[in-house]
Parts: C-alpha cells; structure tokens; sequence
C-alpha cells in the first residue's frame, strides 16, 4: 500500500493534537480524520473505510484499550496502532495480546509514525489475503 | 514481617505521590506531543511553501497562538507539580485547606474526566487554617475524592466544599444527584478512615435523605483536639 492510500483514523481525546495531527498526515497525502472519544471511534469505524486506526489508550470510557477489542472482534482487518504515554506499556503490552498491530509513545515522529501504520495496514493486507 | 501503622501510612503516603505525580507526567506529556503536532505542522507548512505553496500569514499566527496557549497549560502543570513535590518537606504550623482544597481538585481533574466526573467546588474566599501537614491535606482531598468517586460512578456530579465550622474546619463532598446501589470502595474507605483517624479528624459518609450521597470530614481545630472518630 502506498501512503496516498491510506485511511488513518485518529482516536485521542486531545483535540488540539487530533487536529493538528490530522493535517499533518494529510499534507502527506493519507486520508486521514480524528475523533476524540471511543464512542465516536466506533461509530466512524461502523461506517467503514478505516485502513488503520490509531488509538490513544487513556481516553474515557470507552478507552483505547475497548475500542481495540471491538477493532479486534468486528472488523479485524482494521489495523490498530496504539498510542500511549511513557511509562504505560504495561497497557501497551496488554494492547498487543488484544490484537493491536503496533504501539508508540507520544511525542512521535511523523515519519516514524506514518511508516509504523504503512507496515500494519501491509501486514493486515497480507492477512486479509491469506 | 508485619507492616505497623506508621510502614503502612507511608507505604500509602508513597503510592499517593507516585499516582500523583504519574498522573501529572502523563498529562505534561500530552502537552510536550500536542506541541510537537503544533511545530510539526508549523514546519510541514513553510516546507510546503518552499514548494510553492502559498502561505496563510493569518493561519500561521493562528497555530503559533495554539502553541502558546499548550505551553501556558503546560506552566500550569509544572507549578501545579512543583507546589505538590514540595508539599512533603513543608512541615510545621497550619495548612490553608482552602489552597490545598483547590490545588487537589486541580490535580485530581484527569482522574475525574477518565470516569466521567464533573467536580465542582464552593470555597472561602479567604484561608482556612488546618493544623495539618500539607502533604497529608492534600492526600486527605484526595482520598475523599476518590471515595466520593467510587461511590458515585461515572457520569455523575460532585460538589467539594470546604468551610469553617464551629468544630474545627470541615471538608465536604456531595453528589448533585440521587445515587443508587452506592457501595463503598472497600480498600480505598479503609485508606481513608486511617488517614482521618490519623489527623483526629472525624469522617462521615453514606446517602442522605433523597438519595443523595454526601462525605464529610470533620477537622480539629488544633493538632491535640483531635477527635478520631470514624465511621459511616
């Protein structure tokens, strides 16, 4: 998948960093949207065309860490990035048993970032075919 | 080996600062990531613009002042942590519960928003002497938070009151509405009990007429007037 196809879900009840995130992502070309709560994550992937959803663990309920399980039981071949804080990849961890792709710490960089959802949308892509 | 009262309260005097002050790190944490997202995009901007893009005067200023406004929150935190961290060598002589009072609601707001709690308070307009350690205060606003919390459950209002009483200064915590199938959180009550014991406070807590649930911490007026009763 190249990164002009990409269609990123951005899930963080910071809304100046959803916001800020979002048109960085889509300077680059990603079709990229946010919302800031789980609620309105799971209604926007309801909705579907989400190639990968990135999600901030500590949000109120639902968390990032529900909103993966729904990811994981309804529509498995959404991609989940988790993002955390430092010090919380015990979630992280958690995060990964449940089926998240990958996980990074906030501040990130954008570059690392967009490659980090290219490799998850790929190796969901591969899974979908197999 | 059997913990004594005095391990177990700085046992829990420790967990205290370390949920506080993860807590605030956390939330500096956002601010440092919502700043990077800012200058980021201040950067993919002028980048684009080297390009050939034109660039907004008006929408760059607009992201600059977004960058202020994240490092003034940010200020906020690290006196809000600096106030906390130094709590603990403050010794001696009153503490103004009213300050205390505000400075724990203030630090206790992520955990009320993770559960969905709006908090609000009706304080004194002037200090409220509390012949209490400023730690242990602000771990007492805390703990009472937490209960109030737990009882409550999500979605719900509190009021925080602090006020002088002919007794000796009160701390008071009240839901804004009825509440039901309200059971106390066992460890977190019996946090709390020690730490009012402690203080020769008298603590108090359960539905009141309505279904209201209301939590009152009675302080003394001196450190040797002490009441020491619990219950609820």
């Amino acid at each position: 998948m190249s990164v002009d196809q990409l269609r990123v879900l951005v899930v963080d009840d910071e809304q100046e960093l959803v916001d800020a995130l979002v048109e960085r992502l889509q300077l680059r070309g990603i079709e990229a949207e946010g919302v800031t709560t789980g609620s309105a994550a799971l209604a926007r992937l309801e909705a579907g065309g989400v190639d990968v959803v990135l999600l901030d663990v500590k949000m109120p309920a639902p968390g990032g860490l529900d909103v993966l399980r729904k990811v994981s039981e309804r529509w498995p071949n959404v991609a989940a990035v988790l993002v955390t804080g430092h010090g919380s990849t015990q979630d992280a961890e958690t995060g990964m048993r449940l089926g998240a792709s990958e996980y990074i710490m906030k501040p990130f960089d954008i570059d690392a970032l967009v490659g980090t959802m290219l490799k998850a949308a790929d190796a969901k892509g591969a899974q979908s075919r197999d | 080996m059997t913990d004594t009262p005095d391990t177990a309260g700085r046992d829990r005097g420790c967990a205290f600062f370390g949920t506080v002050t993860a807590g605030l790190s956390h939330e500096l944490n956002n601010v440092f990531a919502t700043i990077n997202e800012l200058s980021g995009l201040l950067g993919d901007l002028a980048a684009a613009g080297q390009r050939g893009r034109p660039m907004d005067p008006q929408r760059l200023e607009s992201i600059s002042h977004r960058i202020s406004v994240q490092v003034e929150r940010g200020q906020h935190q690290t006196k809000r942590l600096n106030r906390f961290a130094h709590s603990v060598d403050e010794r001696g002589g009153h503490t103004d519960l009213n300050t205390v009072s505000q400075e724990a609601l203030a630090l206790f707001e992520r955990v009320a928003r993770l559960r969905k709690v709006e908090l609000e308070s009706v304080l004194p307009d002037g200090p409220l002497p509390t012949p209490t350690e400023p730690f242990e205060l602000y771990q007492l606003v805390w703990r009472s938070l937490e209960v109030a919390v737990g009882i409550v459950g999500e979605k719900s209002q509190l009021e925080l009151q602090a006020r002088p009483t002919a007794d000796g200064p009160e701390l008071r915590i009240a839901s804004g509405h009825p509440v039901s199938n309200a059971a106390p959180p066992t460890e977190l009550v019996s946090a709390l009990q020690e730490l009012v014991a402690k203080l020769g406070g008298q603590l108090s807590f359960g539905p009141k007429p309505g279904g209201m649930f209301c939590l009152t911490v009675l302080l003394p007026k001196s450190p040797t007037s002490g009441m020491g009763e619990v219950g609820p």
